[in-house]
Parts: structure tokens; sequence; C-alpha cells
């Protein structure tokens, strides 16, 4: 199946995880994901993200000045975005164990 | 990264940011600032980071894929809302007529044998044609409506418009400054169109002017005493080239002059050819001047070397020859009372 399809669904739920603990610029954003097994996501996709869950108000964001290039934009998770991250949460693992059983099941019965 | 590959990638990214950001034109400023904002140091460090052997433009690849990509990720249409522009009118003539350009050439390039190349190299020659079609018209004007004038001053016309329309062809000499302008292209296709239309009553007028010539060169001064060139008596629609006169006894008439009752002389269409296109009416004379209203009209041949009629016809080994009566006489005609004829003043 193409992961990107499913990942369509769960990006913003991806985001908001790796910016749970720490602030980060699109960039290191795209690491993150990519780092935690996420290899097909598209940077575009990304920033986009970012920048729908900020106008949302899930996400803070602010620039870092940079002596060398370029201007960061870092992004911070909100209390709204703690929300929303504990209770899409908790739809993915309700969702993902249903599949999972049901699947399962298929298996034993095969 | 050394600062020469440093400037090279800023560049590239500035180049594909700018790109991008074209396609938002049509968010707000904030929003748009949202989506561009940190965009250039995550593209830079992304290609700082990238180690493969492709360049920095293929890394960053399609700006508007990425924009559509960016736009739906950020909860927008993947394109820009089309804005309706305002462009001049001249703008839009222009591309109007680039496009039909190429349409034609399309076109013309499927039909195999390059006939576009053939047509092309033909240009001069539709520069001096529709000179010589201008020149008509101005003769028109200048009211040599039933014969084009070959006379000096006329003969200098047609060369300055012969230059004109070259240079005009050529694009060259003042045609340069307002060329490419799709009001000129606009005028220039308008006066092309028009030169075609006039085209074919140009060459019929050039016809009867060298016929005129002739008809001078024989001595017959008042060639065409039709009112109108190419037409003469008629009947159910088909022009006749003789007539046939028996008077009331039946008894075949010949050299019977016709007039209509205002006196104007009944004629025949004296460029009328019989089928064989060799054998046409010779005029009955009357004073020396040709009279066509006289008949039956004789038949004869043209001269072959000119295709008209021979100036020494009824001198020449076949002279023209009265045509045969349809029959060697008609019925009688009669009234129950002849009337009185009214008396006429002497011709």
């Amino acid at each position: 199946m193409d992961s990107t399809q499913l990942l369509k669904g769960v990006l913003d739920l991806a985001v908001l995880a790796v910016v749970e603990d720490d602030d980060g610029y699109g960039y290191d954003v795209l690491r993150r994901l990519r780092s935690a097994g996420l290899g097909d996501v598209g940077d575009a996709s990304v920033y986009g993200t970012l920048r729908r869950l900020y106008a949302a108000g899930a996400l803070t964001s602010y620039v870092v000045p940079s002596d060398e290039g370029p201007h960061r934009k870092y992004y911070g998770i909100t209390p709204g975005g703690r929300e929303q991250l504990k209770r899409e949460s908790e739809d993915w693992l309700q969702f993902s164990t249903t599949v999972t059983t049901l699947l399962s099941g298929q298996e034993a019965n095969a | 990264m050394n600062d020469t590959v440093k400037v090279a990638v800023q560049s590239e990214v500035e180049a594909f940011v700018v790109e991008v950001e074209h396609r938002l034109a049509d968010l707000s400023p904030d929003e748009r600032d949202e989506l561009i904002g940190g965009l250039r140091a995550d593209l830079s460090e992304r290609l700082a980071e990238h180690s493969g052997p492709e360049g920095p433009a293929e890394v960053l690849g399609d700006p508007a894929v990425y924009a559509a990509e960016l736009r739906t990720a950020a909860g927008f249409a993947p394109v820009a809302a089309e804005r309706r522009v305002r462009r001049p009118i001249a703008m839009v003539l222009g591309e109007w007529l680039d496009a039909g350009r190429r349409r034609w050439v399309e076109l013309a390039d499927k039909v195999p044998g390059e006939p576009r190349d053939f047509v092309e190299s033909l240009r001069p020659v539709w520069w001096v044609l529709r000179a010589w079609v201008a020149w008509m018209l101005l003769q028109d004007i200048a009211g040599h409506a039933s014969h084009a004038s070959y006379d000096v001053d006329w003969l200098a016309v047609l060369l300055v418009l012969v230059v004109g329309s070259v240079q005009v062809g050529r694009g060259a000499g003042l045609v340069a400054r307002v060329r490419g302008h799709a009001a000129a292209r606009l005028a220039l296709i308008g006066l092309n169109l028009l030169a075609i239309c006039l085209l074919p009553s140009a060459m019929d007028r050039a016809g009867t002017g060298i016929a005129y010539d002739k008809a001078e060169q024989w001595g017959y001064s008042d060639f065409g005493s039709t009112e109108e060139p190419g037409v003469g008596l008629m009947f159910n629609g088909v022009e006749l080239t003789n007539l046939f006169v028996y008077d009331a006894t039946g008894t075949p008439v010949t050299g019977a002059q016709l007039f209509d009752g205002a006196g104007r002389p009944l004629v025949i269409n004296e460029h009328l050819f019989l089928d064989d296109y060799e054998t046409l009416m010779y005029p009955w004379l009357s004073n020396g001047s040709p009279r066509f209203n006289v008949f039956p009209l004789p038949v004869g041949k043209v001269d072959p070397d000119t295709g008209e009629r021979a100036a020494d016809a009824w001198d020449g080994p076949t002279p023209p020859v009265l045509p045969d009566f349809p029959f060697p006489t008609a019925p009688t005609a009669e009234l129950p009372e002849l009337p009185e004829l009214p008396e006429l003043p002497a011709r």
C-alpha cells in the first residue's frame, strides 16, 4: 500500500508528536519525521502542515536570526496543540488497534 | 561547504522561493509570509545536507509541484485561482494573431511536399500583384472605370505603389517602426484581403483595357458602344449572339437595324464567342463605325495571333460570312387592319 496516502491522514498527528518535547524549524521537523521512519514524507507537505497547524492555533512560531544564512522559523506546540495531539493519538490508537485486530483475525483464518 | 558553493546554492534557493511565491499570489500577505517565512533556511539546509550527484535545481525539483504540495498541506487550493487581469487589447490581439499564424503553419506543414515553402517563395510576386490591384483601384477612383490607362503618369504611379508594397512586404523603411504592432498587422491583413477580393475585377479591367487599345488600332473609334461592356441582348436569361428578322410576308430581311423606343441601338454582347472560341460576330459598318445592332451579324474567325477580331478580316482568305437563316421563310403575319404609320422625322 502507498504509505503516502496513509500519511496524509495522520501527518498533523505526526508533526505535533515530533514537536511535543522540543521546538523545531521546518527542516528539523522533517528530519525528525524521517529518522522516525517516515521516509516518504515530502518537505512541502511538512512545511504546509506546520503553517496550517500554526494558523489553527495548534502551534506557535518564532523567528531565530542566523548569522550564516536566512532566518529560521521555529515552531512550538501550544496547549491547544497538546490537546489535539492527545485526542488524535487516542483516535489513532483505537483505529490502528481495530485494524490490527481485524488483520490478525484474517491471518488466523487464512 | 565552501563560500562559492554556498553563494550558488543561495541563488538557486532564492530563485526557487521566488517561483513558489509567485504561485501564492492569490493569498493574503500574512498567509504568504507564513508559508514562505523560513522556507529559504529549510531549503538551504536540505541542499547542504544533500550528498548525491544531483545539482541544486534537481534536488529542489519543480517549483510548481512544490507550491501545489505546500498549498494543499496548508489547506489552500493546490493552484492559485486564475485572476482576470486586464491586459491591453493590443497584446490580446497580438497573441490572437500569433495563435492564428501558428495554427495556419501547423495545418500547412501537415500537407506533404512542403507547400508552405513554395508559397512563401512566391511572396514577392504577391507584393507586385497587390500593388497592381491598388493601381487599378486608383484608376477606378480617378474615373478610368471601363478600362485601364497605361500612360507614363500612371506607370509612374504603378512604380511608386510597387516600391511601397515591396517595402511593406520586406518590413523595411517606415514600416519597420510599426512592424509587430497589432493594429499594423490587422491593417495589413485587411488590405491583403481587400486586394485578394479586388483581384478578379482588376484582371477583368486590364483585359478590357488591352482590347480597347487593339480596337483603336483597327480604327473602331466607338468600340464598346454597349453601355456596359459584356452586356447585350438577352433572351430567357441567355445572351444572344445573333438575330434573324423576317418581314410580315415571312421573307428573310438582311441588314435589319434594331433600336428601342428611346432610339438606343439594340446590340449583342460583342465579346461573345461561339462554342469553338474562335468564331465571333463581326459588326456591320456605318460610315466606318462598327454597328452590332444590324442583323444578322456576319460570323468570322478571330485572328489566331491576337485571339481578337482580325482587323483585315474582310480582305483575308476567309472573310466573315452571313449565317444561314433558321428557315427559308417564316409564316406570314398580319393585323386585322394595317394601321396608319405615324409620320417620322427624317433620320
